[in-house]
């Protein structure tokens, strides 16, 4: 009865297409932060691996306040005028950063995308790309991909539901993940939709296929500070490795950022409004959390005030589109800035906001299938994304040079190198910058 | 450009099935926000406004596992709403779904503000649930549930009173007044016997509907009645066409509003056309007030609070705002986001 139900052709098995190129970038007739010209940036980065320019000049295009902040050196380079200035040949500076014990050769982290939010090959190309640059990638909560789980510098993340996670899974990586909360869904669980919980993310998740994966809103064993302290303390024991926690740009974040340093962890990730995410409310996404610049800024304060920041690091996250938003962040108290959106833009994302229903046409946040029609090229979305990170990094040397620093752990905190164009005097004042009335 | 983006359009009408598969439950979106003030143009002091994700110091709730409540109650406990949302923008609806829509909301336990003077025969029970406007010789009869006065200035005020005063019975007397931040205005309405009062930006105003509502709400707390203060015994109401989404309400709820009326934002929702049919028009507004609702309780649970009233009506610090200037988040009683 089974068997004359099974009609032929689905144990047919055909040869998918390698996607090796990039998609046209669609039109959009709505408000977009990955604007054209941005995705474009990035697939330069991640084509070539070399610079396309020294200041951004993406950021005139939208309204973010780290748009409306500039290095003071970029101002008076622009009134030098046509005559500008000459790209040194060879540039000494460093970009390699150490913390918890972790040595990274340029300060990024590729931010934690679970395997069920992204296809598979997505994952592993990202973990490769983190082995080879000797940068940390975070796997998300969706469990350890076999193939991920051979790559080192990987970052494990132990979230409200744990799934597929034992001691073994935890000890695979270079640091542990504590997942508290994410910047586009903060105090909302994760979420995978049911339509894209397939067998193999069943296994690895080791939950029903086809019912959606929400995560709980809270750890059920951290509801406090202290439980926290708990937590990292055991989680460092049972691994040996150094404990990040992951929580969202909220109210609170000083406070926050004070207390997960206090208790123990090595570092923060905070991540701001407006980060990627596979699937979320809407309305939890549009109205919930604050902006990366202004949460970075009064974490960096606190800390420093509550003289808590040496020794711990705290990674930038959410809407980081550039070389130049990452040292702005740096400048602002961040030692680390995290990438996502970017990296998935580096391996074809045309931004079409449609991950949760397991379409992409670019093949990354699609529905995994016995017998799909095309995957992404492993070795191309792994060259990608090795190229994103060298030319992001060259990038970042052009700005380091221009502003007469060695290396980028010299510009950690330097607010006095920036001013805000056209902000609030709220803004100016969280971020300990000052500020010049708009531009005309 | 138009306050209602495409985004809010699409949103209110997946919620209320006019698009999509699953009316009724809050849409789902993927990658990065594009919402205002930062990436979309910012076009209210509400776009400024964003709301709390409870983390680490205090447990979010996880609004599909455990109980949210957002009922509200008006009139000392009398009337019961069981969401801070109330229908109105009837104006202009034919006749024949004026019934469709009271009873959609009665069904559901939600409250509906009738502008105009209508002859409608409804049950007891029902009339409870409506707020119904009435001329000052309307005040005379007696009436099984709460009436709507509409004032203008604070000088018709004396007049109101003495009309009140010389009333038989009691009744549940609803001002609605222009969106003004005048606390002598406030503090009149009080005096005149009024238990709720509706700030409609619609009737026109000199300040903003976020600055007046947050303001009355200061004003009130203030302000003692017997030892009270005024604001536990006055219910306050926010009203106006651009109310556009459960976060906007949401937003107004951190201000001060117990409730607000919505008009554009169901009409546009529901898809609203003449010619529909009024079970279809019920249809769409119970799943897009129970959509909203749930949008509601997401809210609640990422900021870790459990009960509409007591914890989010009035409480600012639930909220931050977005590059505002200091002397508007003074204003509000937001701190600036990152303070």
């Amino acid at each position: 009865m089974g068997a004359s139900l099974t009609s032929p052709e689905i144990n047919e098995k055909s040869t998918p297409l390698l996607v090796e190129r990039y998609l046209p970038i669609p039109r959009r007739d709505s408000g977009e932060f990955w604007t054209e010209s941005r995705i474009q940036h990035i697939r330069h980065l991640a084509t070539t691996g070399k610079p396309m320019m020294v200041w951004d000049r993406c950021k005139s295009e939208t309204n973010r306040i780290l748009d409306r902040l500039f290095f003071c050196k970029e101002l008076e380079d622009a009134s030098l005028g046509d005559r500008g200035w000459e790209v040194p040949d060879e540039i000494s500076v460093s970009t390699s950063i150490c913390y918890g014990g972790l040595e990274l050769s340029h300060p990024l982290y590729l931010g934690d995308m679970s395997f069920g939010a992204l296809s598979g090959v997505p994952n592993v190309a990202i973990a490769r790309a983190a082995d080879i640059t000797g940068t940390l990638a975070g796997i998300g909560e969706g469990g350890l991909h076999p193939e991920v789980g051979k790559c080192r510098r990987i970052a494990v993340q132990w979230a409200s539901a744990r799934f597929g996670l034992d001691l073994d899974v935890l000890r695979k990586g270079m640091a542990v993940v504590i997942k508290i909360g994410q910047g586009a869904k903060p105090g909302i669980g994760g979420h995978l939709p049911g339509v894209k919980v397939v067998e193999i993310i069943s296994q690895t998740r080791r939950i029903p296929v086809g019912v959606d994966a929400i995560s709980p809103a809270p750890h059920h064993d951290i509801y406090s500070i202290e439980d926290l302290e708990q937590r990292i303390l055991a989680l460092k024991e049972a691994t040996g490795r150094p404990v990040l926690v992951k929580v969202a740009a909220t109210n609170y974040i000083p406070y926050i950022a004070s207390g997960v340093a206090r208790m123990g962890a090595d570092g923060i990730i905070i991540d701001g409004q407006g980060a990627g995410t596979g699937a979320a409310p809407s309305v939890v996404r549009d109205n919930v959390g604050i902006p990366i610049e202004l949460a970075v800024a009064a974490a960096d304060e606190m800390l420093r005030r509550e003289e808590l920041r040496d020794g711990f690091t705290i990674i930038a996250a959410g809407r980081v589109s550039s070389a130049e938003d990452a040292a702005k962040l740096t400048a602002l108290g961040a030692d680390v800035a995290s990438i996502g959106t970017a990296a998935l833009i580096a391996m074809g994302c045309i931004m079409i906001h449609k991950c949760h229903l397991g379409f992409c046409p670019a093949v990354i946040t699609n529905k995994i299938t016995d017998n799909p029609k095309k995957v992404l090229s492993l070795d191309t979305a792994t060259r990608w994304v090795v190229n994103l990170i060298g030319g992001w990094s060259a990038e970042l040397k052009l700005i380091l040079e221009r502003l007469g620093l060695k290396s980028v752990k010299e510009l950690r905190g330097r607010r006095d190198l920036l001013v805000g164009v056209g902000l609030s005097d709220s803004s100016l004042r969280i971020l300990g910058v000052r500020g010049v009335s708009g531009k005309n | 450009m138009s306050i209602w983006r495409r985004d809010i359009v699409s949103n209110l009408r997946l919620l209320a099935g006019v698009e999509g598969k699953t009316a009724g439950e809050p849409p789902i979106a993927s990658m990065g926000a594009t919402n205002p003030p930062l990436i979309e143009e910012p076009m209210f002091i509400l776009d400024h406004i964003v709301s709390d994700g409870a983390q680490v110091t205090r447990p979010s709730i996880d609004p599909y596992r455990e109980p949210i409540e957002t009922e509200v109650y008006l009139f000392g406990g009398k009337l019961r709403f069981t969401m801070p949302i109330i229908i109105g923008g009837l104006t202009g609806v034919y006749p024949q779904h004026i019934d469709a829509v009271i009873l959609a909301g009665f069904r559901l336990g939600v409250g509906v503000h009738l502008e105009k003077l209508l002859r409608l025969q409804l049950g007891t029970e029902v009339r409870g649930h409506v707020l119904l406007e009435v001329s000052e010789d309307g005040l005379q009869s007696p009436q099984n549930g709460p009436l709507v006065l509409r004032i203008e200035g604070v000088g018709e005020l004396a007049r109101v009173r003495r009309v009140l005063k010389s009333l038989a019975h009691s009744t549940q007397l609803v001002a609605r007044i222009p969106s003004t931040a005048n606390s002598l205005f406030y503090q009149e309405i009080v005096k005149s016997g009024f238990q709720t009062v509706i700030i409609d930006e619609d009737l026109g105003g000199v300040e903003p509907l976020e600055v007046s509502l947050s303001e009355a709400d200061h004003m009130l707390k203030r302000l003692t009645i017997n030892g009270f203060p005024a604001r536990y015994l006055m219910g306050l109401i926010a009203a106006s066409n651009r109310i556009r989404s459960s976060s906007d309400i949401f937003k107004l709820g951190g201000l001060g509003a117990d409730a607000c009326i919505i008009r554009e934002a169901w009409r546009i929702g529901v898809d609203y056309k003449p010619e529909m049919p009024a079970h279809l028009l019920s249809e769409r507004i119970e799943n897009l007030l129970i959509g909203m609702q749930r949008e509601i309780k997401l809210l609640m649970g990422a900021a870790g609070v459990s009960s509409y009233q007591s914890s989010i009506v009035g409480s600012r610090e639930l909220f931050r705002a977005i590059d505002l200037p200091y002397h508007v988040c003074e204003k509000l009683g937001v701190k600036p986001a990152g303070e």
